[in-house]
């Protein structure tokens, strides 16, 4: 096994979220945190798609920002290649390292420039990076970069009005690859798109990741597009991993309860007439989470432990998971 | 009712609830509720009916209820508009509503404000809001997206339980072809402004007969499959000032031939479904 490219240790992220001072003093409030991501490890290798679901509020996006060094981390690290992003981002070689990490986003109609040409968008890293200087060699390499995406040289002079969704999105897809980055952040890349427009894109990620060995990291709370996409698992509630897993194991045999009612939330399009049990509650709020276990008000399989004492997620029947009752062998 | 942004369904649905905006309007083709034209009737009597005989769950639940006032003012100003209460026993059936969606400690919920509910729960206080005057039908258009998927596959079985004990027709708009799967008897597949097929729900899934029906199904991800690629449509909807002559899904049709640059084909059968298709007239055009 190759070292991973990406490994995050105990990364955590903490949001203040108090009052302004003069009303915490007036009213006697208290100060209030959110741990929007706490305590989370995982690693990446080289050329592997790891897939971070959960739904929404759980933290992946903020996860996501952390990774790219958007967010600073409370604590805990990110290291790429070896080294920790914290430090390189702040030395000197902190641009060559951002050249390496591209991130994709949710929105395509929020995340280009309305008032850009397609071509100053996608030449943007370029420029930034101080890539190619020369404004032919620029040109060109805009085209090139759109055809691989799949749209035509001759897009570069349009604005992004003028394209639908899915084509956005490949603008932005083009955008991320200017800089021929090995490491892609994707936060729900696919989620404002219609399902034959998502196929396009995620068959053309498919196609790039196997040319350019990229290595994504893929958040999304579908999971049917994460089977689709996925090598790795890592399935997140209110800021915490509870369970990491290989994409087959995880769906054949998925461990934690969440995971289990997650996946039993999934609408049988088939109609195999799969059985399902319904799913009880509701997240709670990351303002006041539950002490113990932060699932065990929803689960069917908790006691006075779970409500106690917090589950690290640790080896268990060949994959990670963080729950009482699957080490103690009550499910 | 399923099928892609901008293909109509949602327009649709506000034209049978009569909430077309304008410059929006009916230009043709009539609207039957119990064998009654309601597409012409004046605006007072379109009101009386809608609440009553039509109910309606949209997408957001935060922008179908009044911020302002508690659930149960909304809910029991409703009841009153179309039942003969008074309110106290309008207060009592509200309360009774919104423990019939599964709202815990009704009696106390009922004085909150809609901001005090979750996602979910707004939209449980949606439906009990729909249901309130006992409609036969009831117009949901999109009431899951907003919703996480775990929130999703309950108030998808609220629905069909509450709608199949009171005896309400539902008409589900949706972009998601597994809610269909799990809720709905027949479906009608909608492109470019038009339906395109129309069947029960599991013969539209496992032997879609028109074209595009058949690049939908194979483009959503599955659990239950290994394909390493999706089948994908090639590119995009037309937008609806620019729908091409014929029939509108050919320049994306793998199976179009001639026939269908030129001439429209209307929805016919072809045994199990209905499709609008010309391969169903000319069966011999099909290309494997």
């Amino acid at each position: 096994m190759s070292a991973p490219l990406v490994e995050v240790r105990d990364l955590s992220k903490t949001f203040d979220v108090s009052a302004p001072w003069l009303n915490r003093v007036v009213e006697r409030k208290p100060r209030q945190f959110v741990h929007a991501v706490d305590g989370v490890s995982f690693a990446i290798e080289r050329g592997r798609t790891l897939a971070l679901v959960g739904e929404s509020g759980c933290g992946k996006s903020t996860v996501a920002r952390l990774l790219v060094g958007l967010y600073e981390p409370t604590r805990g690290e990110v290291r790429f290649d070896g080294r920790p992003t914290r430090e390189v981002l702040a030395s000197r070689e902190g641009r060559a390292l951002r050249r390496r990490m591209q991130m994709i986003f949710q929105d395509p109609y929020a995340s280009l420039n309305p008032r850009w040409k397609v071509e100053d968008i996608i030449a943007e890293p370029l420029r930034e990076h101080g890539l190619l200087k020369d404004a032919t060699a620029r040109r060109q390499r805009v085209g090139e970069l759109l055809q691989s995406v799949g749209l035509s040289p001759a897009d570069a002079g349009k604005y992004p009005h003028q394209f639908s969704g899915g084509q956005r999105q490949r603008i932005s897809i083009a955008r991320a690859l200017a800089t021929q980055p090995e490491f892609l952040v994707c936060d729900e890349p696919t989620s404002a798109l219609d399902v034959s427009v998502q196929a396009q894109v995620l068959n053309l990620m498919k196609d790039l990741q196997r040319e350019r060995q990229l290595t994504y990291l893929f958040i999304s709370h579908n999971l049917a597009v994460v089977h689709h996409v996925a090598d790795e698992v890592g399935v997140m509630y209110l800021g915490r991993l509870v369970e990491l897993a290989p994409k087959r194991e995880l769906f054949a045999r998925p461990q934690h309860p969440y995971t289990r009612m997650l996946l039993d939330a999934i609408p049988d399009i088939r109609m195999t007439g799969r059985a399902r049990t319904p799913v009880q509650g509701e997240v709670p709020n990351p303002l006041d989470p539950p002490g113990g276990c932060a699932f065990h008000p929803r689960c069917p399989h908790a006691n006075g432990r779970c409500a106690r004492e917090r589950p690290p997620l640790q080896a268990l029947r060949g994959v990670q998971v963080a729950c009482h009752a699957v080490e103690e062998g009550r499910i | 009712m399923v099928g892609e942004s901008g293909a109509g369904k949602s327009l649709t649905g506000a034209a049978i609830i009569g909430l077309l905006e304008p410059p929006g309007r009916i230009a043709g083709g009539e609207i039957l509720l119990e064998g009654e034209r309601i597409d012409r009737l004046p605006h007072e009597a379109m009101r009386r009916i809608r609440g009553r005989r039509i109910g309606a769950i949209f997408q957001d639940p935060l922008t179908s209820l009044n911020p302002l006032y508690t659930v149960g003012r909304q809910l029991i100003e409703t009841i009153q508009t179309h039942l003969p209460m008074n309110h106290a026993q309008a207060r009592q059936r509200a309360i009774q509503l919104l423990r019939d969606t599964g709202i815990p400690a009704a009696e106390a919920r009922i004085d909150h404000y809609p901001h005090q509910f979750s996602g979910g729960m707004r939209q449980r206080v949606v439906i009990a809001l729909a249901l309130a005057a006992e409609p036969q039908l009831i117009v949901a258009d999109e009431p899951t997206t907003a919703l996480d998927v775990s929130i999703q596959a309950q108030i998808i079985s609220l629905l069909k339980r509450l709608c199949k004990e009171k005896g309400a027709a539902v008409m589900l708009i949706t972009h998601d072809m597994g809610v269909i799967a799990e809720t709905c008897d027949r479906v009608a597949v909608m492109y470019a402004g038009r339906m395109v097929e129309i069947g029960p729900v599991h013969d539209v899934i496992h032997q879609p007969a028109h074209p595009y029906t058949v690049g939908l199904m194979g483009s959503i991800p599955s659990i239950e499959d290994d394909r390493e690629r999706l089948s994908q449509i090639e590119g995009s909807m037309p937008r609806l000032n620019a729908i091409p002559p014929g029939c509108a899904f050919h320049p994306r049709c793998p199976q179009a031939f001639e026939r269908c640059r030129r001439e429209r084909p209307e929805l016919a059968d072809t045994g199990r479904t209905r499709a609008a298709c010309w391969l169903h007239v000319e069966p011999q055009r099909r290309v494997a």
